[in-house]
């Protein structure tokens, strides 16, 4: 049984049960910094996330410690819904709680402090759209952008104020996008690049 | 698709249409899972999603999930299957964040994409605006076959859209009982095809006769190609074959076949 991240959901789930610290661990890695993402965007308070999410490890691990679930292949399912239930029930109450799972798991994926790093990264991306921004004409182009990113709306709003049809936006926004690409490949940051494509 | 719910969902669809008639917000998408889900309502989008696992790669592009996401334009039921995808592919967070750090990018520079109060040829300094609007004219290539003057009269049906990326094979495209028709043709991502000139021919099937032909055509300014017919005065009747040639290269873009009927 692998102690990895190739580990199954059922693997963990199985592996618990059985005693092995271990998928313990595992599990906070696996799911944690995801989860974590999950409950910030929803509760804006990094202080509050980070205890949910905390919470809900301590929650699944006793509960798998003596036990299982019915379908352990939907471990994915029941992390989600587990921390929503701890998120409205915490809504209804203040009052956080001790936990005696593995902190320094949780610790290592939540740290997403962004790095010199990624500020250098994050200023050289404004500083290409602007460029980008700067070279785009066509004044449809610009206002798809400002519907879509500023005004952020979906596509369907988009359509209906600009009287597009979808395929129409398609294009537009591909096209707009495809100059941005042009001018943020003069940088080197893959993963904004990946989005574009 | 579980074939079991395929026929569950074609006896249950005309339901579940009435649904569908409240208004948009129930009619979020569908067809990256089957056609039939045009009607469905997004409840029942988002439980097929969720019981069958078909959220997938297509269905976040096609519903812009991660847009919607990022903006908290996602109904409860589907960002409750979208967060459970996410846990199963915890490798979409770099994903999102790009997009997420995009979208602040784009905020940043606000200023540089809000709508000018006046139209942009008057307010470019340099004339490009100007040029912009005039290549826009001259871009949109209406080829207009006999009696040009009189078509402002005619009725206006939607333009039949001719695509090369998405595959029409050889189906033919049936056109009936409209005396001006319009044609949009897809000649492939508008970053490659707006520099690039067209020509085209309309062939009739049965003698090889050619109707008409173009050269010299650019796409508009949405990377569509866009031609128009005419049939005032001759009825078009009869199977046609129409062309699309990249000039230059010599390079087919698209052949299509279009059964022009009376009505």
């Amino acid at each position: 049984m692998a102690t990895d991240n190739t580990a199954t959901s059922t693997e963990i789930v199985t592996g618990i049960n059985s005693g092995d610290r271990n998928f313990e661990t595992l599990l906070i890695q696996k799911y944690g910094k995801t989860l974590l993402y999950i409950l910030e965007r929803r509760t804006h308070d990094k202080d509050l996330a980070q205890d949910i999410c905390q919470e809900t490890f301590r929650i699944l691990i006793e509960k798998f410690r003596v036990g299982t679930i019915d379908e352990p292949e939907r471990l994915a399912g029941y992390i989600q819904q587990t921390a929503i239930n701890l998120l409205i029930a915490e809504r209804r109450k203040t009052q956080r709680r001790k936990t005696d799972i593995d902190s320094e798991a949780l610790d290592a994926v939540s740290d997403r402090r962004a790095t010199p790093h990624d500020e250098i990264a994050l200023m050289r991306l404004r500083k290409a759209v602007r460029e980008a921004i700067l070279a785009l004409h066509n004044e449809r182009d610009k206002e798809i952008l400002y519907r879509y990113y500023i005004e952020e709306q979906d596509k369907e709003q988009v359509c209906g104020a600009m009287t597009l049809d979808f395929r129409h936006f398609d294009k537009v926004i591909s096209r707009a996008r495809s100059r941005l690409k042009a001018v943020l490949e003069a940088n080197n940051d893959d993963v904004i690049q990946e989005e574009l494509t | 698709m579980n074939p079991y719910i395929s026929s569950f969902w074609r006896k249950s669809a005309s339901s579940f249409s009435r649904l569908d008639s409240l208004g948009p917000g129930l009619r979020r998408g569908g067809e990256g899972i089957s056609g039939a889900f045009d009607f469905a309502p997004s409840w029942f989008v988002v439980w097929f999603i969720v019981m069958n696992n078909t959220m997938n790669e297509q269905y976040l592009n096609e519903h812009e999930v991660i847009h919607r996401y990022l903006v908290d334009k996602l109904p409860d039921d589907e960002r409750d299957a979208f967060e459970v995808y996410l846990l199963e592919h915890p490798e979409l967070l770099d994903e999102i964040e790009a997009a997420r750090h995009i979208q602040n990018a784009f905020k940043a520079n606000a200023g540089l994409l809000k709508k000018s109060r006046f139209p942009a040829w008057l307010t470019a300094r340099s004339g490009q605006g100007l040029l912009a609007a005039a290549a826009c004219l001259v871009v949109a290539v209406v080829i207009v076959f006999r009696l040009p003057q009189q078509n402002a009269d005619l009725p206006l049906q939607p333009p039949v859209i001719l695509e090369t990326l998405r595959g029409q094979g050889d189906d033919i495209i049936q056109v009936s009982g409209t005396p001006l028709v319009q044609f949009l043709i897809d000649v492939g991502p508008p970053a490659l095809s707006e520099e690039l000139s067209y020509s085209l021919d309309i062939v009739q099937e049965a003698d090889g006769s050619t109707l008409a032909t173009a050269q010299g055509l650019h796409v508009d300014q949405d990377g569509w190609l866009l031609f128009s017919l005419s049939d005032q005065r001759t009825p078009l009747q009869g199977l046609y074959r129409v062309r699309v040639v990249q000039e230059g290269r010599n390079v087919m873009v698209g052949e299509y076949r279009v059964d022009f009927t009376a009505e």
